[in-house]
Order: C-alpha cells, then sequence, then structure tokens
C-alpha cells in the first residue's frame, strides 16, 4: 500500500510557504551567527599524535674539500664590461697589507685647442702666475682633519707628494693587469711642495718653474708624469679620481666647484686675470707593483678583495647530513679579521659555483664568465649587504636553499659556493651603487687552520627529518 | 533548478530553495571545520539523512512516500513516480571545549545528491547519486618552544590539519516484487581522499633578530578506493505500518598513501588495504491516526571487525546508530495556515566507529524540522533544525556541541 503526502486540501501558491521558509533561514542563519570560525587554537591538539620524527638537529661542518681562488683578469678590454686597471675610475697611491703602488701615471697632451677665452697669444712667460697640478680624492679616503689636526677617517693625514716626469708618456695598454713595475720618474721634481705635508681632499700641487708647462705648450708635445708619495708619508692606500670616473658616481666624492675636472688635471693662473685654464689627462693609470696573491690553501685563510677582483669558492664536505634531511636553515659562516681587512662598506654575494670551474687553487676568468645568465655552472644564493671590513668579525650568509638543493641533487656533479663582491648582474640588493672594480678592499677571513673551531669558515646547518621519507615505500 | 519545464509558481519556489541554499552556503568561511573528534581514525560520520528526516530524528528505512522519496532505503524507490532530484545540504556551528579551552568553528557541507527514476510505475526504478558519510576537517595550532639551537631561542607554533571525506555513489534500483514487498540493490562506488598537514612554524627567530628557520611541512595524502554493494528491503503489508532493513556486507578499500616532506625530493609511498565490516540498517514507521507517524531506525556496524592501519584498529567499537522520532504531515486545507505545515520532532543517538581518549564516544541529537511542498506537490523543501552534543568531557577529554541547519529540496518532473 502506498502512502502520500499530497493531504486532502487544494493546491496553494507557495509564495507564502517560500517566504516563510526563508526568513525562519535567516534566523537561523542569525542564530549561527558569526558564524565565521575561530583561529585555530591549541583545542583538539591532545588528539594529534603525528609528529615530525627529527626537528632542528644542529650540524656544523667545517671542513673543506674544495678550494678556489679565483682572479677575475680584465685582461680583454674589447669585452664591454671589462675593467683594465688603466680604465678603473680610482686611481690608487701608497699601499695596505702587502698591496703596493708604485706611482700614479698620468698623460697629459699639450697640443691645447686654443680659443676665444684662452688664445694662444695668452700663454706667455710673462701672463702665466701659476701651474698646479691637481687631483681629487675620494670621499672614503678624505682625511677630514678637525681644526686640532685629528683625522675623524682613520684614513692618510700626511701625504708628501712627488710630481716627476716620465721619460715619455706611458702606454695604456702595459697597464692593463697587476703586477707591474713602475716606470721611474727622470729630472728633479715638477712640485715645489713635495716637503710640505698636505692633507687636502682637493690636492694642488704647484710647479717649481711653470715655465716647463709653458714649454711643453709651445712644443704640443704630449708629456708622462708620475706622482708618488714621498718619504714621512703617512701609510695607507689612498684613491682619487681618474679621467674614467662616470659622472654617475660623482657621489663617491665630495661636491666640486662648477667647472672642477676630478681627474688629476694641469690649472695655469694668469697675471691678466683670465679664468684659469685647466687640461686633463688624455691617460692615467695605477701601477700595481704588489699584490699579494690569495693564500694557497684554505688553512692559511680566505681572501675576498675587489678592486682587483680575487674571489674565494668553497665546498664543504656534507656527508653528516641525512639524505632526507630537509634544511631548515644553513649558514656559511666566516671569520672575518679586522687588523688586517681594509676598505669601506661592501656587499658580498654568495653563489653556487660548479666545482669543475674551481681552481686548485688558482684560476683566471673574465668578468663576463663571472656571469652566468643562464645558469649553466652557477647561481646565486645570496648577499648581505654594508658589511664592513674594518669592525665586522663573524659574517654569516643564509645558504639554506642551497644546501638545500645539493641534498636533493638538484644539479649533475657538484656546487659549492663562491664568494664575490656586489657584482652589478646580482639581484638588486647585493650590489651598491658602485661595481666591485670601484674600490680596492680586501676581506681577509681566517681559514681552517685557525686555532678556535668556531673562528673558521663552516656551514652551520639545521635540519629535520621524516623518517618515513626516504624514496622507498612499498 | 529542478525541472527543465516550470510553471510560474514552480519557478517561485525554485528561486526560493535557491536563495535558502545560497543562504546556508554563505554561513561558510575561510576557516571552516567541523568537530576535532574528526582529528582520528575514520572521521566524523557525516548526516546523510535528508532534512525531512533529519528533523525526525534521522528515520527513514521504512518511507514509502510517492511524492517526497527516501533514498535512505533503496528498495523504498519503486514508489517513485516521477523523476526525483534531491539536494541536501547543512550548516553547522560547533562549540568545543577541552583542557586547552574554548573554540567555536562552522562550516556549510553538502553531502548528498540523489536522483531516482521510475522505469515501470510503482514496480520498478533506477536510482544514483553521491553521498559523503563521513568527514575530516579540523585545524589545530598550539605555541611551541624548540629550545636553543646554535644560539638562537627558537619558538613558535605546530599545527595539524586534516581536511578529506569518504563518499560512496550508489547506482542501483528497486522492484516491487509483490505487493507490499518491495526489494532494491546498489552497487556503491567507494572513494575518497584524506589529506594531513603536519606543520611546525617557526617564527622566532624572526627576520628582524636573525635568519629564518625555514618552516617543516609534513603532508600525507590518502586516497581511497573500492566497491561495496548494498541490498534492501521494504515491507509494506498495510497503510499504517512499513518496515525496512538493508544489509552492506563488508568490503575492502584500498589506500594509497603518500609521504612528502615539503623542501625534500624522496617522499614515502605505500598501498594498503582496509576491511570495512558489515553495515545493517533496519526501520519502521506507523501511522496510528489522521496526520501523525512515528518511527524508528536502527544502524550498526562492528567496527572492532575493521582491519587497516593499526594505530585505527586499536580505537575501533561497536557503531551504531538509534533514530526516532514523530511527524505531523503537511495538509492542503483552505485556510489552514501554519497548520498546514509538516511538523517534525526527533531524537538520535549515535556512539561512534572509534573512541577517543579510551573511551567511546556518544552523540546526542534532537531535532525539530517542517517543509514546505512546491506547487502541485512535486516536490518540496524541507528544513530542520537539531542541537546536539558529541562526546563528553570527564571520559573523552573534549566535548562538542553543535547547532545544525539541514536543508533539502527534492524536485520532481513527469519526463515520461
Amino acid at each position: 500500500m502506498k502512502s502520500t503526502s499530497d493531504g486532502t486540501g487544494q493546491d496553494r501558491n507557495i509564495g507564502m510557504g517560500a517566504a516563510l521558509a526563508l526568513a525562519l533561514v535567516m534566523v537561523v542563519a542569525g542564530v549561527l551567527g558569526g558564524c565565521t570560525s575561530d583561529d585555530p587554537s591549541a583545542v583538539g591538539s591532545e588528539l594529534v599524535t603525528d609528529s615530525i620524527d627529527t626537528v632542528l638537529a644542529p650540524l656544523g661542518t667545517d671542513e673543506v674539500t674544495m678550494y678556489t681562488a679565483l682572479r677575475i683578469e680584465d685582461q680583454d678590454s674589447a669585452v664591454r664590461k671589462n675593467i683594465p686597471v688603466a680604465r678603473q675610475e680610482v686611481l690608487y697611491m701608497g699601499g695596505r697589507n702587502g698591496t703596493r703602488c708604485g706611482g700614479m701615471l698620468v698623460n697629459f697632451d699639450f697640443d691645447l685647442d686654443f680659443n676665444a677665452a684662452h688664445p694662444e697669444s695668452l700663454f706667455t712667460e710673462e701672463n702665466i702666475k701659476s701651474v698646479k697640478f691637481s687631483l681629487t680624492k675620494v670621499k672614503y679616503y678624505n682625511a677630514n682633519v678637525d681644526s686640532n689636526g685629528i683625522s675623524s677617517s682613520g684614513q692618510p693625514v700626511d701625504l708628501y707628494y712627488q710630481l716627476q716626469m716620465l721619460a715619455a708618456p706611458f702606454d695604456s695598454l702595459a697597464y692593463v693587469s697587476y703586477p707591474v713595475a713602475a716606470p721611474a720618474g727622470t729630472g728633479p721634481l715638477l712640485n715645489s711642495d713635495f716637503g710640505t705635508p698636505n692633507s687636502e681632499n682637493e690636492p694642488s700641487l704647484r710647479f717649481q718653474d711653470p715655465l716647463d708647462v709653458l714649454g711643453w705648450i709651445q712644443a704640443k708635445e704630449k708629456v708622462g708624469v708620475i706622482l708618488t708619495f714621498g718619504a714621512g708619508s703617512d701609510t695607507g692606500l689612498v684613491g682619487y679620481a681618474s679621467r674614467d670616473l662616470k659622472p654617475s658616481h660623482y657621489d663617491q666624492l665630495d661636491p666640486l666647484a662648477v667647472g672642477t675636472i676630478p681627474a688629476p688635471n694641469i690649472i695655469i693662473e694668469f697675471n691678466d686675470g683670465t679664468i684659469n685654464y685647466l687640461l686633463g689627462p688624455y691617460a692615467d693609470t695605477t701601477t700595481f707593483t704588489e699584490v699579494p696573491p690569495a693564500p694557497p690553501t684554505v688553512e692559511e685563510g680566505v681572501l675576498l678583495r675587489t678592486g682587483l677582483r680575487n674571489y674565494p669558492g668553497l665546498l664543504f664536505d656534507l656527508s653528516g647530513l641525512p639524505p632526507n634531511a630537509l634544511i631548515n636553515r644553513a649558514l656559511l659562516s666566516l671569520t672575518n679579521q679586522p687588523a688586517v681587512s681594509f676598505g669601506p662598506l661592501s656587499s658580498i654575494g654568495v653563489m653556487e659555483w660548479d666545482t669543475t670551474y674551481f681552481g686548485d687553487p688558482y684560476k683566471e676568468i673574465r668578468l663576463k664568465d663571472l656571469n652566468d645568465p643562464k645558469q649553466f655552472y652557477s647561481f646565486y644564493v645570496t648577499g648581505n649587504t654594508s658589511l664592513d671590513p674594518n669592525l665586522d668579525t663573524t659574517i654569516q650568509f643564509d645558504v639554506t636553499q642551497a644546501v638545500l638543493r645539493v641534498i636533493n641533487d638538484v644539479y649533475e656533479g657538484t656546487r659549492g659556493l663562491l664568494l664575490t663582491g656586489g657584482e652589478d648582474f646580482l639581484p638588486v640588493g647585493s650590489f651598491v651603487s658602485v661595481s666591485p672594480d670601484f674600490y680596492y678592499r680586501e676581506f681577509r677571513f681566517l681559514g681552517s687552520g685557525a686555532a678556535l673551531p668556531e673562528e673558521r669558515p663552516q656551514l652551520k646547518i639545521t635540519y629535520s627529518v621524516v623518517n618515513d621519507v626516504t624514496g622507498e615505500g612499498n | 533548478m529542478v525541472s527543465l519545464h516550470l510553471n510560474l509558481s514552480q519557478r517561485r519556489a525554485g528561486l526560493a530553495s535557491l536563495v535558502v541554499l545560497l543562504a546556508v552556503v554563505g554561513l561558510a568561511d575561510a576557516a571552516r571545520a567541523q568537530s576535532p573528534f574528526s582529528l582520528q581514525n575514520l572521521g566524523q560520520r557525516v548526516t546523510t539523512e535528508d532534512a525531512r528526516m533529519t528533523g525526525r530524528g534521522g528515520w527513514g528505512m521504512a518511507v514509502n512516500d510517492s511524492l517526497d522519496v527516501g533514498f535512505k532505503n533503496v528498495a523504498s524507490l519503486t514508489s517513485v513516480r516521477f523523476i526525483t532530484l534531491k539536494f541536501s545540504a547543512y550548516g553547522e556551528a560547533l562549540n568545543t571545549e577541552d583542557e586547552y579551552g574554548k573554540t567555536h568553528n562552522s562550516r556549510v557541507f553538502a553531502p548528498d545528491i540523489r536522483i531516482a527514476s521510475p522505469v515501470i510505475k510503482d514496480r520498478l526504478a533506477l536510482t544514483a547519486g553521491f553521498h559523503v558519510f563521513r568527514s575530516m576537517q579540523y585545524h589545530t595550532r598550539i605555541d611551541t618552544s624548540w629550545g636553543v639551537v646554535w644560539a638562537d631561542t627558537v619558538s613558535g607554533n605546530k599545527q595539524f590539519e586534516r581536511a578529506g571525506n569518504r563518499f560512496r555513489v550508489p547506482l542501483g534500483g528497486a522492484f516491487e516484487v509483490v505487493p507490499g514487498v518491495s526489494l532494491g540493490a546498489t552497487y556503491n562506488l567507494e572513494g575518497g581522499s584524506l589529506t594531513e598537514t603536519l606543520s611546525n612554524f617557526f617564527t622566532r627567530p624572526s627576520t628582524i633578530t636573525g635568519p629564518l628557520y625555514t618552516t617543516n611541512v609534513k603532508q600525507t595524502y590518502y586516497e581511497y578506493q573500492g566497491t561495496s554493494q548494498t541490498y534492501a528491503l521494504l515491507l509494506a503489508p498495510v497503510s499504517w505500518l512499513q518496515a525496512g532493513a538493508s544489509w552492506t556486507p563488508g568490503y575492502t578499500v584500498d589506500v594509497k598513501e603518500d609521504v612528502v616532506h615539503f623542501g625534500v625530493s624522496q617522499n614515502y609511498y605505500s598501498t594498503y588495504s582496509m576491511e570495512m565490516p558489515d553495515e545493517y540498517l533496519v526501520g519502521f514507521q506507523i501511522q496510528p491516526a489522521g496526520r501523525w507517524r512515528l518511527g524508528a531506525d536502527g544502524r550498526y556496524q562492528d567496527f572492532t571487525k575493521f582491519t587497516g592501519p593499526q594505530d585505527w584498529m586499536d580505537q575501533m567499537q561497536e557503531e551504531y546508530v538509534l533514530y526516532a522520532g514523530i511527524e505531523r504531515m503537511g495538509a492542503r486545507v483552505r485556510r489552514g495556515g501554519f497548520s498546514n505545515l509538516p511538523l517534525r520532532f526527533g531524537y538520535t543517538v549515535h556512539q561512534w566507529a572509534y573512541s577517543v581518549g579510551g573511551e567511546p564516544v556518544e552523540e546526542r541529537t534532537y531535532s525539530i524540522g517542517t517543509g514546505f511542498p512546491f506547487s502541485g506537490n512535486l516536490g518540496a523543501m524541507d528544513l530542520a533544525l537539531s542541537y546536539g552534543k558529541i562526546g563528553d568531557r570527564d571520559k573523552n577529554g573534549l566535548e562538542t556541541e553543535v547547532l545544525r541547519l539541514s536543508v533539502s529540496v527534492t524536485g520532481l518532473e513527469r519526463w515520461w
């Protein structure tokens, strides 16, 4: 027997029913209201039995199985981004920690372009009041001496400049690399103030005999000069603007007067009140006569140098890590030695680097090969900025993702870690406004032979393991 | 939404139904969850009854109503005279308390869609559908310290999230052997999936105080697959008494398990089987006088015979549900007003399939309901409001209060 629920009444329009239903639902919805769930809480957590078997286990490894010291060579001046020494934006004099500069070489062409403001008739023995050799320090190297004669920057203060003629203008192509021998000056010193210490930010050296310059002008000669520090000068490395300084990097100098040539230049003053004539160089260069190589073994230390790029690569022994570990964090830790490191603040980048590109330990590569845009043999990992070689001791880099890739066998072959300066091709945030060739600086890190284990180059790894996750199963 | 050929009043009814369903769905939010009891084992058994049955406590094994078909007993589908489509959903708000405090959760769930079609009216019908019968959806978070690692004091929180369900696709039919005796059977495609995500979030040191520790995420994914059969019987010897029963023999569920640890290239993969025990349902309904009916159902599945993961087996219990209630059926008396509305009251007691805190979990639910027929009696929308309590704080360590609004829409259409 079947029953039905259609009752005995007549069909009615259900509009009223639907309205009632809707109202009821809305009321109940209000009752259920505030039906936003609370955020997850501890309630119920006593029923959770799942767990991760090993959480945050520490593993330190300071065993370096491969080490390299890459020297980035800039000899191929045909490559646009390469910077041969003679084309660097900063000219260095003096020396520090084994690096020695033989002098600043500057070539001038005295075949002047006379014009209405400075006609050839102006350049006479009677009208030339004085001749000076002027140059501009890069701001970082300013002595900043106060009224008490104390430097606030720690840079060399008293410098005895000695200017001498070269036998002939120097050839830029002979100064693309390092080390090189500096040519000897000939004849007497050109400047009269060689015996007076100079601490100015824009040193201006007075020629003993302006007629020397007049003679060069009249002969339309090309003249090379060499500037060196004389005895008694404070020790240290000092950088000056070169003719190759890019206008975009003028912020690395103190503000200059209008019309100033930041590069080494000749300033001729006239007795008749004519504005000074400034003659810039057609070539200039630093002469790096001594540049110590990176330590030959990692036990002896690790060197990262900019200016003349020298970048270290390290491969650590990761055999202590379980193959199924998740790397919660991995820090590459290095101990800098402020007593022997020097230079301005720096960025340091860390890249994964195929160990087939490591040297044993020395290897020269070109700058363009340091950049691997297709990531065939390198991959950027991380970078730190504002590192101070004069102050920072323990410097750590978060290389978690790199170690994770190693553990996961992401790459064919083996990849170590290469430390670099803040190269332009690294991601934004890992480089500063000037390229690593601008400032000569060194980070000298303690090596694997350091007495204190915590000061050795090492990876500080923290990992977790789920025991079941082994790539196997049934 | 129900029929292809709707008259004006049917369209109004369909629109109202749609609004109601949207209102229910509107209760959902991003942090949906059910009771934390679903954090373990098979998960919470989901109400598979429609809102009409839910309002009267859940009984429906003996339904043989040609205009409001019950899908709980497939044998009852012989009464189907029209193409029948039924959609059920519910929204629920839950308050849970345990040693850690209280929490409020809510969610919307649409566990049941069914269709039945008469082949020979009053004799033979076919059916298909989809219904979720177990659900797991909960998320915990507890502050944690991992002590000193290197030079860092590491702290943060552990989070565990369980989300998934078990569902069934029944395909079958019902046949009236002799007047008053119907048989039914379905072939059930068993499926489902479950994802368990355990995370360690290390919030200290932070980006300000030091390099971060990468979050640990262990995720286990389970996929369930199998088949089962259900056999059903409906007896309707007289118009005021009907009885029904069904049996689903034990069946095998194949499980694929995949464990991953985010950031690790390896995984763990395994397959195994779970043996589900026989499931029995029986029920009756009587109509002693006028519009009043009462009835009761019972459901039993002995999960102590379950085989599967050992930690699940260790917790298993006999699962049973008792449903009981009364119903005043709807009427269509002119100017009858509210007295025409159906009224339903019911009570359900349910012992879960597994214990929590070493003790069985008991769920008691009280419900009321009503419904609104569509024009021409071609379907109805039914509502039920139920209040229940799951577990006991003293016995199980936690308990959950549940307030649930259930909605079902049944559409009937003459397609031939």
